[in-house]
């Protein structure tokens, strides 16, 4: 019994890990070259699913602090924790795809823009609610410190989206949310949605299981003492 | 000028998609070989429990 | 007692690293509060901006462009498409989507009078267009433009 739940959440992980792969699949062979920038536009697929992931973790991790501040169960810690942490490695991932993109394209990793600047403060806060996370054994002062700057946190995700609109900045502007209409090739459009898509599902994955591997860690210690 | 060839290319997006890939697919093992791990220690810490009640 | 120090102390520092990054990252965006000017704003600001290196956007100008491979000299003129020329002297090869017509951000010292600008980085600014060859849609030099000369 116990066996077959952790064998069914398991596959579907693969599950969702395979649409993944075949997005980046059709990215990179299938899906015709841009007018302009030619092949190395296709890190936009990884790119800017992996920038959504991170802004979904955001909030999700808001919603966790907001609900471990009015209940004291352990789950809503859990899942904190786990969101934080599946936030910073997806803020690493845009940082870096991002840079190695700009290098062809801009002809710069980096550049100090508010797009680029508050992206990577983010992967900071995130980094910090860990450190912060911690430095505290288990208990209420842990749950109320974390959750706090867990709320805190997702009030920069609104900014660094409408960096590129309020600044002039060389990360160039949004292309799917905007007025008029995605300033995507119809084929290019489609793709990209179902890139964010499985990324957002199987980052969804990951916080569930790492939030349950916490829970049975915690239930370790508990059976311990 | 102008554009991107795809010589150029190449390298970027090896680079980009094999970060992607090596990030996803090192969580996604760490997570399922620490479940297996915790379940194994809870096991046996529930093992011990049981072979000596005090 | 040992255990509270060591949290104490994590905490701490925690705060400080991050709060110390924050802030790094916060001056460094404050420095460029004004990430580029426009040609516009860069001519008229010349005589107070001497000594600094500024940021300026602009579109490079067809026809404008040249380039010495032999030395790496590439010379050009930005241009805000209203009347306002800098001309840009830069050394080094240009980034591989550099090209008449398309957007750039030029850093370097700008001359008192506004009119030519040293240039030590050169960065091409794009458009967020994506478009398949076969698409016929183009509105990349409006965007472009919005983009560059915003405000």
């Amino acid at each position: 019994m116990l066996m077959s739940k952790h064998n069914k959440e398991f596959f579907l992980g693969l599950a969702l890990f395979f649409v993944v792969e075949i997005c980046w699949f059709f990215a990179l062979f299938i899906v015709p070259a841009e007018k302009m920038q030619g092949e190395v536009y296709r890190i936009i697929y990884l790119h800017v699913a992996s920038a959504v992931t991170t802004f979904l973790a955001a909030f999700i991790l808001m919603i966790f602090s907001i609900l471990s501040l009015r209940s004291q169960a352990d789950r809503w810690m859990h899942l904190g924790r786990a969101s934080a942490e599946v936030g910073l490695i997806f803020t690493v991932l845009t940082l870096i795809t991002g840079s190695i993109w700009g290098r062809p394209t801009w002809g710069v990793y980096w550049t100090w823009d508010a797009r680029l600047t508050t992206t990577l403060i983010l992967g900071i806060l995130y980094a910090g609610y860990l450190v912060l996370y911690s430095s505290f054994p288990h208990g209420q002062e842990r749950s109320r410190a974390s959750a706090i700057l867990g709320i805190l946190i997702f009030s920069c995700v609104p900014v660094i989206y409408k960096s590129v609109t309020w600044w002039r900045t060389l990360h160039q502007p949004p292309t799917l949310i905007r007025e008029g209409g995605s300033t995507l090739s119809p084929e290019f459009l489609y793709l990209l949605i179902a890139s964010i898509f499985s990324m957002v599902l199987l980052s969804l994955w990951f916080i569930s299981v790492r939030a349950k591997n916490l829970a049975l860690k915690h239930e370790i210690e508990s059976l311990s003492v | 000028m102008g554009y991107v060839s795809n010589a150029n290319a190449l390298p970027y997006l090896i680079a980009a998609y094999g970060i992607g890939f090596a990030v996803i697919v090192g969580y996604g093992y760490f997570l399922v070989t620490e479940r297996a791990r915790l379940l194994r220690i809870r096991q046996e810490v529930k093992n011990m429990h049981e072979a000596e009640p005090s | 007692m040992a255990v509270k120090k060591k949290n104490t102390h994590l905490i701490i520092g925690g705060i400080v690293i991050v709060g110390a990054i924050i802030a790094l990252s916060v001056l460094q965006l404050g420095e460029d509060v004004v990430y580029f000017y426009t040609p516009e704003e860069a001519s008229l600001k010349a005589a107070t901006l001497q000594g600094k290196t500024i940021k300026v956007g602009g579109m490079v100008k067809v026809g404008s462009v040249n380039w010495q491979a032999e030395n790496l000299d590439l010379n050009f003129v930005i241009s805000n498409l209203k009347g306002t020329e800098i001309a840009i002297a830069h050394k080094g090869t240009p980034p591989d989507l550099f090209k008449e017509g398309s957007g750039v951000v030029v850093s370097g010292l700008i001359s008192d009078d506004g009119k030519s600008i040293k240039s030590d980085r050169l960065m091409v600014k794009h458009s967020e267009e994506y478009r398949a060859p076969t698409d016929d849609a183009n509105m990349d030099h409006m965007l472009l433009k919005q983009s560059l000369f915003k405000e």
